[in-house]
């Protein structure tokens, strides 16, 4: 069962790459210009550094490291779950939702599978580099077991977007527009490029408990710079978890009400 | 009862629609809030216990962010002028955009015009009066301070215009208008001082973001309101900010006539 869908999600994935390679102008620019705003997020943070030496106790590179964790786990999202977005548009709202469930796999992996989003690679390369760049320049040996639990926290990071955004995309099954709903709630991850301790206690709770982005990025950040928040990183894999099944069952919830359009 | 059923259900499609654009709204404000709540704390980590850096003070720091916010959304960060542009260019729309009897710029100045005072109310009022409640704003360092800020605004918006016609007249050259928007954004964020005022700009990029006009679209407006520019020296950003509008205006006149060429070359 689960090799078939490896394989089908491989057949799937040669197809979008063909779609990439196809309109390779679109490919750059799409990935150059995701890239360039990307890049103007950590300016903003080196000028800051320009003018103090520490950020309540956080250097640059403590900084920076939080940065590229959460970027890593956000293009991830973006590359492979980025057809959530567009559940409500593209597919109940034109009634195409009808052909995936017609097919004899899982409406919900196929509708994942369906799209492989260039638009986010530029942003994995750029994350990739400043989080070893900032893991080199803080002295940390990793071994390899630090390596394998940086990938473990990034995939975590990656699955918990996810799954938040796939409980605010089942919303289109009753509204018209589910974009701002998830628009609204994802971009509260922009509060995890930082360190949470900057911020206000309800924020921190909020994003530990509720809408837990600080998973993707500033507790598996502490695990290797020690800055007392460390007995929360190894949690990140069963945030991912506990969350997928609940997005798992919203999910089926949203999928019992579905009715065709008409047209 | 038929009927009443009938009209029943037209209008709950039609109160559908409505919340779609009720819920962008909502979605909008909130989005800009919170970039204002993460802006305020970083900057109060960067004060920590310093009163005042680079001649900006704690509380200005703050109507510095709400206010740079407002700019931003209501002209860098807005589809505003140059998608249209883009758009009108690439299905041929921009023919007949030329044919009407005004000319073609001044035209576009004032659609842009009627975009900023609608995203103004909708957008700009309800950010404001929120981070008033959860800041604190401060007034206009003096009724003078007032009155330049809003010359020194409205000049501001007409160079961000002078900006997005030049950018959207690229849409000649190519048919990728949302790239153009996304650099368009990143390269003002900075070089406007929308996310950092320039005075935080170390040595070279300081110098370079001084000569360009694109501060003059969010920081100089800005330190005439807080009082940091002020007297001579404020009437002189405003003459620099109308210089900038004269030469940029030119720059899109040029850009305007070659490019328009190029249209007769496709279409004869």
């Amino acid at each position: 069962m689960l090799f078939k869908y490896i394989r089908l999600y491989i057949e799937f994935f040669k197809q979008n790459i063909k779609i990439m390679l196809e309109y390779r102008a679109d490919f750059i620019i799409g990935a150059m210009a995701s890239l360039f705003m990307q890049m103007s997020g950590i300016f903003f943070v080196w000028v800051i550094f320009k003018n103090v030496t520490t950020l309540q106790g956080w250097t640059f590179y403590d900084i920076t490291l939080v940065y590229g964790l959460l970027m890593l786990s956000k293009s991830l999202n973006h590359i492979f779950f980025d057809n959530l977005w567009v559940l409500g548009p593209q597919y109940i709202r034109q009634g195409n939702f009808d052909t995936l469930l017609l097919r004899p796999i899982s409406p919900l992996f196929h509708l994942i599978a369906n799209r492989l989003q260039q638009d986010g690679i530029g942003n994995f390369l750029l994350g990739l580099v400043i989080t070893v760049k900032s893991l080199y320049e803080l002295n940390l040996n990793l071994g390899i077991k630090g390596v394998a639990l940086i990938i473990l926290f990034v995939v975590s990071g990656g699955a918990i977007f996810a799954a938040i955004n796939l409980i605010t995309a089942t919303s289109s099954f009753w509204v018209v527009n589910s974009y701002h709903l998830i628009w609204t709630v994802y971009s509260v991850n922009e509060f995890a490029l930082y360190p949470l301790n900057i911020y206000h206690k309800a924020i921190g709770i909020i994003l530990t408990w509720v809408i837990p982005y600080a998973f993707a990025s500033f507790y598996p950040a502490n695990y290797f710079i020690h800055k007392g928040y460390e007995q929360l990183s190894f949690i990140s894999p069963i945030v991912a978890l506990v969350l997928w099944v609940i997005a798992l069952r919203v999910w089926r919830f949203g999928i019992k009400n579905y009715t065709s359009t008409g047209s | 009862m038929i009927l009443l059923k009938k009209m029943l259900a037209i209008a709950n499609i039609n109160i559908k629609v409505i919340l779609v654009y009720v819920s962008a709204v909502w979605a909008n404000v909130f989005v800009n809030i919170l970039q204002v709540v993460i802006l305020y704390y970083i900057w109060m980590a960067v004060y920590g216990g310093q009163t005042q850096l680079h001649g900006i003070s704690k509380s200005q720091i703050v109507t510095y962010v709400i206010i740079s916010r407002i700019i931003f959304i209501n002209g860098i960060v807005s589809w505003g002028i140059n998608q249209w542009i883009s758009d009108i260019i690439k299905d041929g729309q921009i023919s007949i955009e030329m044919l009407r009897p005004i000319d073609f710029q001044l035209m576009t100045y004032a659609r842009r015009i009627g975009v900023l005072v609608f995203s103004m109310i909708l957008y700009g009022v309800p950010v404001i009066v929120v981070s008033k409640i959860l800041f604190g704003i401060s007034l206009p360092a003096t009724f003078n301070s007032g009155v330049l800020f809003i010359i020194s605004f409205l000049l501001a918006m007409t160079i961000n215009f002078l900006v997005e016609f030049f950018i959207g007249l690229i849409g000649f050259y190519t048919t990728n208008g949302w790239g153009l928007q996304v650099f368009k954004e990143a390269l003002l964020s900075f070089l406007s001082g929308a996310l950092i005022p320039i005075a935080f700009f170390p040595g070279w990029i300081r110098q370079i973001a001084d000569f360009l006009p694109f501060k003059d679209i969010v920081y100089t407006p800005i330190t005439i309101y807080l009082g940091n520019t002020s007297g001579e020296q404020a009437i002189k950003s405003l003459l620099f900010q109308f210089m900038w509008v004269v030469v940029l205006l030119l720059c899109t006149r040029i850009f305007y006539t070659t490019a328009i060429k190029k249209v007769t070359v496709q279409g004869g």
